[in-house]
């Protein structure tokens, strides 16, 4: 691979060393991820799971929590295709993001549209999570 | 360490022989960053740990788990009750997948919301999207190899979902079930899928994520 340098990156003005601060930086928050995650393990209740039994349907049958969003809206949407299209399409918009949204602004306080578009998106999807976690 | 005026003689070694010194000085203690990176910054880096994290116990899992219908039940009670310590890594692994998704969508809020997207990063975010959805299906298959109700009856229900899509929504259902329901053939499909094919993925695209980042540096806060 050719020599890589950051100083030559486009855009912006790279002049901060990473070593040591940046670097200590990730290993803190390299830390304190392992110390909630194994917290988590130990005083996360164990749930007991019954065998599977192809021939006994439980009464409610729900996708794993990050699916629950996709799956209530197809619930709630009466025509399935229209849910599914867009569902495409939503997905395709996100796929190809930079390339339609193209303003210069930076900050999300100077962005009117984009940020609230963006805001409602991820409400809608906790929404329709919980939602589909609650019905 | 590398910056220091008399290096080690192990890198003096390795200089006379790779000329290593400096491609290594530029990625460690000549590496240079936007000022002002913050803590979100570190989501990206915590995304890859926790993928190490699951390919680590998974390795563990898989040297105890059968992916038949009639063993995989009892071969993870095993891994739980008998094997020392096969709490832990179980545990680990199964809240470990959770703990993923949620950090890669972390991820790319963060990235969202600093506009770290836009050219020259197109590509950072179209390798990421790819990334999270095969995060997302990671999980999905790896869900069912336990073998329980509730992993049977989540996986008939996200195999049933691209059923309404027009013509290929039938033939999708049955290519991911292999059978008319779910059943050992699912299983043993998903298992190749959850250890092999999806984390090879996952590598692979993680690898040109990290390359292009490294091309272009970060994008610096606003
Ligand atoms: C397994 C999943 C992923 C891993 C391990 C990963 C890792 C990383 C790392 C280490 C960085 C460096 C800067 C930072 O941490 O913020 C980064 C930057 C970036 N990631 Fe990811 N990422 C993942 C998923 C995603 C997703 C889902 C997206 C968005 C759809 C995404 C889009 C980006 C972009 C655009 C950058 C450049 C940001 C900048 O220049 O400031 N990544 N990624």
């Amino acid at each position: 691979m050719a020599v890589d340098n950051n100083s030559k990156s486009t855009d912006t003005n790279h002049e901060e060393p990473f070593y040591p601060h940046e670097l200590l930086k990730f290993g803190v928050a390299f830390f304190v991820f392992l110390a909630v995650l194994f917290t988590l393990t130990i005083f996360l209740p164990h749930g007991i799971h019954e065998p599977a039994d192809p021939m006994n349907t439980p009464a409610h049958i729900k996708p794993e929590w990050y699916f629950l969003a996709p799956y209530q809206m197809l619930k709630i949407v009466p025509n399935e295709l229209a849910g599914m299209a867009v569902q495409g399409i939503l997905g395709l918009a996100i796929l190809f993001l930079p390339f339609w949204e193209k303003s210069k602004r930076r900050h999300p306080a100077k962005r009117p549209i984009f940020t609230p578009v963006c805001i409602v998106v991820i409400s809608a999807f906790i929404a329709l999570t919980l939602w589909g976690k609650y019905s | 360490m590398f910056a220091s005026k008399k290096d080690s003689a192990l890198l003096d070694w390795l200089e006379e022989r790779f000329t290593i010194k400096e491609e290594l000085e530029k990625n460690t203690t000549k590496k240079m960053v936007p000022p002002h990176i913050n803590w979100l910054y570190c989501l990206g880096g915590l995304s890859l740990t926790i993928f190490i994290i699951q390919v680590v116990t998974g390795v563990f899992l898989m040297m105890y788990y059968k992916p038949t219908p009639e063993l995989a039940y009892g071969s993870i009670e095993f891994i739980v009750k008998e094997v020392p310590y096969g709490w832990l890594i179980q545990r680990v692994h199964s809240i470990g997948a959770n703990t993923m998704i949620i950090l890669v969508m972390a991820h790319m809020v963060r990235v969202l919301f600093y506009n770290a997207y836009q050219k020259p990063r197109e590509l950072h975010w179209i390798s990421g999207i790819f990334l999270f959805g095969l995060t997302l299906i990671t999980s999905f298959t790896g869900y069912l190899l336990p073998w329980t109700q509730l992993s049977y009856w989540g996986a008939t229900v996200g195999t049933n979902m691209p059923g309404s899509a027009p013509i290929i929504g039938e033939w999708m259902v049955r290519m991911s079930r292999g059978s008319e329901q779910v059943s050992g053939v699912t299983l043993t499909r998903f298992f190749a899928l959850h250890v092999v094919v999806l984390p090879a993925m996952i590598s692979a695209f993680a690898g040109w994520h990290f390359v292009m980042i490294r091309r272009t540096g970060v994008a610096g806060p606003f």
